[in-house]
């Protein structure tokens, strides 16, 4: 089917995005951007490749070669794949249906709810990850609730970082779930349900996919803010569970090993890039057609 | 006959809002019926009811003798055309209008052949593959009737569904379904509260008002013999006359004694007569029994019809003539009203409305 987007007629709508008022309005967020974002990239890209030695700097490959050929990197740079894309199902699956509920809510303690969700957000992320801690530890509340032969050992687990991460990112996807579910108008779920789609198929074959914008963006959001995390890894996830913005800061801060810990940084991103494109490019086949009319 | 659809004493109430009061209203099948009233009188609700979107607070809905009052709207097989034609934007036309019968668990081939026709139907061959933002206003509604219409439905739904037309397209439109419903033959409930657009299309019109029937009827009778001041006044336009009946068949105003046909029901003490505009004429010499003396105010001609208004003792009249027809006549002569006995509608003035 042919990809019909680009048949519509030029809009003569108002745009403010003709030349000297676009550059006025890009200026202020584009200086901001090269300054502290393109010129720092830059000067860590460069310090990705290079190597002093006897006071010179030399071109090489072994920041990056040294890093992929260490399997104790390649078992951390699995993990904070691993934990990312859990805690983004996650964040989706337990995200979805309090989005739902905003969405088809009439009541009065709807705003309640809302604001419950988006709660974590007003509380310092070292805070709220030592909530966790006092929860998960071994004298936590968990464990005080289990039978004595029964206690678990939740701290400095993989499970414990997802946790904490999903706790955090879940307003994220509900805001993000919620912006895009709002845009569907309920007459769209009557008029399926005269044509006699059962409440599942309208689910699937209207609701879902009308929010699948949402979904992209949320997934997006909340994998793209897990792959970088430090606090919260590294909080409950302890010296064993290490993931890879703990080994940036480990080289550059720690170790002071400028270049190494720039590698990490580029193999950190490029991994972020290429899942977050292929999330986009699973989302899309579903979104090509769902542009708000 | 018996009624192919039946509302019985159908009752809905928002919270404190009765949105409609006990609801008697009967169809016959393959009838056009419309639904006309003023904004937020309950013509949505009315329709929501029917398709099941809306639950009743008592009373009964009953479809060709089967009790639905409480049958989901998924199998009630009815179409519906919403005021935004809610098409599925994600969907193309094909799409939005084979969607029922993919439910349906149809055949591909089988769906294409039967989209196929119902765009053929309502004119939209060859656009199957366009996206509803790709449409125009009035093509879209066409696919939200075609969608409706591929169900075969046992009754279909409009909800002011040309609203969004210029008026152009609007009476094309009107003429569309008219054709289509005439096709199809299927039983039809169009929701409006433009009076022309009811009495250009229904063979039935149901006339609400706050959440009450006022009066069921063809177009003629319900234009000719209102039956409430409600019906009276928000159907076309009328002189309205207060008076008594201070014999049998004699309507007095001011003073001023005019013969009038009885009353159809009621007892009152005053009573309002409803007179047409053009069942006036205007005249130099008095030549009807009812006559009145007037001095013309204003005389407007729109096309085909021209407008007088006539100031009387017993206050100012609107009268319509055609503009080829009678005495030429000009703002500030003096002329005489007149009227048949039989001619308006008498209505007691305490009725509500
Ligand atoms: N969901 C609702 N909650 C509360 N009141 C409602 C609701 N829906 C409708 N009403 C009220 O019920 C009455 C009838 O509404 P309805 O939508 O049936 O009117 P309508 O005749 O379709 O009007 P319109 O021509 O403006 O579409 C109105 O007074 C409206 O305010
Ligand atoms: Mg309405």
């Amino acid at each position: 089917m042919a990809e019909p987007r680009g048949s519509s007629a030029a809009s003569n709508l108002p745009q403010f995005t003709s030349g000297r008022t676009a550059a006025l309005m890009l200026a202020p967020a584009l200086l901001i951007a090269a300054l502290f974002f393109v010129v720092p990239m830059i000067a860590v890209f460069v310090n990705s490749f290079t190597v002093e030695s006897g006071g010179a700097t030399h071109f090489t490959l072994s920041n990056y070669t040294d890093f992929l050929s260490d399997d104790f990197y390649w078992e951390i740079m699995l993990r904070t794949l691993r934990i990312s894309l859990i805690t983004t199902l996650v964040a989706l699956m337990v995200g979805y249906p309090a989005a739902l509920y905003l969405y088809f809510s009439q009541s009065r303690w709807r705003r309640v709810f809302l604001f419950l969700v988006v709660s974590p957000l007003f509380v310092s992320v070292i805070v709220r990850t030592y909530g966790w801690i006092v929860i998960l530890s071994p004298n936590g509340a968990i464990n005080a609730l289990l039978p004595e032969d029964y206690k678990l050992s939740l701290m400095h687990t993989d499970t414990a970082i997802v946790l904490g991460l999903m706790h955090i990112y879940i307003p994220f996807m509900v805001l993000s779930l919620n912006a895009s579910l709002v845009k569907v108008d309920k007459r769209l779920l009557a008029a399926a349900a005269s044509l006699g789609a059962s409440n599942w198929r309208i689910f699937r074959d209207v609701l879902f996919k009308l929010s699948l914008p949402g979904v992209l963006s949320g997934s997006v959001i909340v994998f793209a803010i897990s792959m970088t995390a430090f606090s919260t890894p590294v909080l409950l996830g302890g010296s064993s569970r290490k993931t890879l913005a703990y080994l940036v800061y480990q080289q550059n801060l720690l170790l002071a090993n400028w270049h190494a810990g720039a590698a990490i940084a580029f193999v950190l991103l490029a991994m972020t890039l290429i899942i977050v494109k292929l999330i986009t490019l699973a989302a899309e086949r579903g979104t090509k057609h769902t542009v708000p009319q | 006959m018996n009624a192919y659809l039946e509302l019985d004493r159908v009752e809905v109430s928002y919270g404190a809002v009765q949105a409609l009061h006990p609801l008697t209203l009967s169809m016959q099948a393959g009838e056009f019926f419309c639904l006309l009233g003023p904004s937020g009188c309950g013509k949505t609700t009315t329709l929501g009811i029917v398709a099941g979107f809306t639950r009743a607070g008592g009373g009964r809905v009953l479809l060709g003798g089967q009790d639905v009052t409480m049958m989901p709207p998924q199998q009630r097989q009815m179409g519906v055309v919403f005021q935004n034609y809610a098409l599925f934007p994600h969907m193309t036309a094909a799409q939005n209008v084979g969607y029922g019968l993919k439910l349906r668990k149809r055949e591909a081939a089988d769906i294409e052949r039967r989209v196929n026709e119902l765009l053929a139907l309502v004119r939209l061959e060859g656009k199957g593959d366009r996206y509803p933002r790709q449409m125009s206003g009035g093509e879209q509604q066409r696919v939200a009737i075609a969608r409706a219409l591929a169900i075969e439905p046992r009754l279909l739904l409009l909800d002011e569904p040309l609203s969004n037309l210029d008026a152009r397209l609007r009476e094309e439109m009107r003429n569309e379904l008219k054709r289509i419903q005439r096709t199809t033959g299927v039983t039809t409930i169009f929701v409006t509260h433009d009076q022309e657009e009811a009495f250009g299309a229904a063979d039935r019109i149901a006339i609400l008002n706050h959440g009450r029937l006022e009066q069921v009827g063809t177009p003629t009778e319900i234009y000719q013999s209102p039956r409430s001041m409600f019906v009276a006044n928000f159907i076309g336009r009328s002189n309205a006359l207060n008076g008594t009946l201070s014999a049998p068949g004699v309507f007095e105003v001011q003073g001023q004694r005019f013969a009038c046909s009885r009353p159809a029901a009621g007892s009152s003490r005053s009573w309002v007569l409803f007179l047409r505009p053009e069942e006036l004429k205007i005249t130099r010499n008095p030549a009807s029994t009812n006559s009145v003396r007037g001095t013309v105010v204003e005389v407007i001609y729109i096309g085909a019809i021209v407008n007088m208004r006539v100031k009387t003792d017993i206050g100012e009249l609107l009268a319509y003539r055609l503009g080829t027809g009678g005495e030429p006549v000009a703002a500030g002569d003096a002329v005489q009203v007149g009227w048949e006995p039989g001619a308006g509608s008498l209505l007691p003035a305490d009725a509500h409305g």
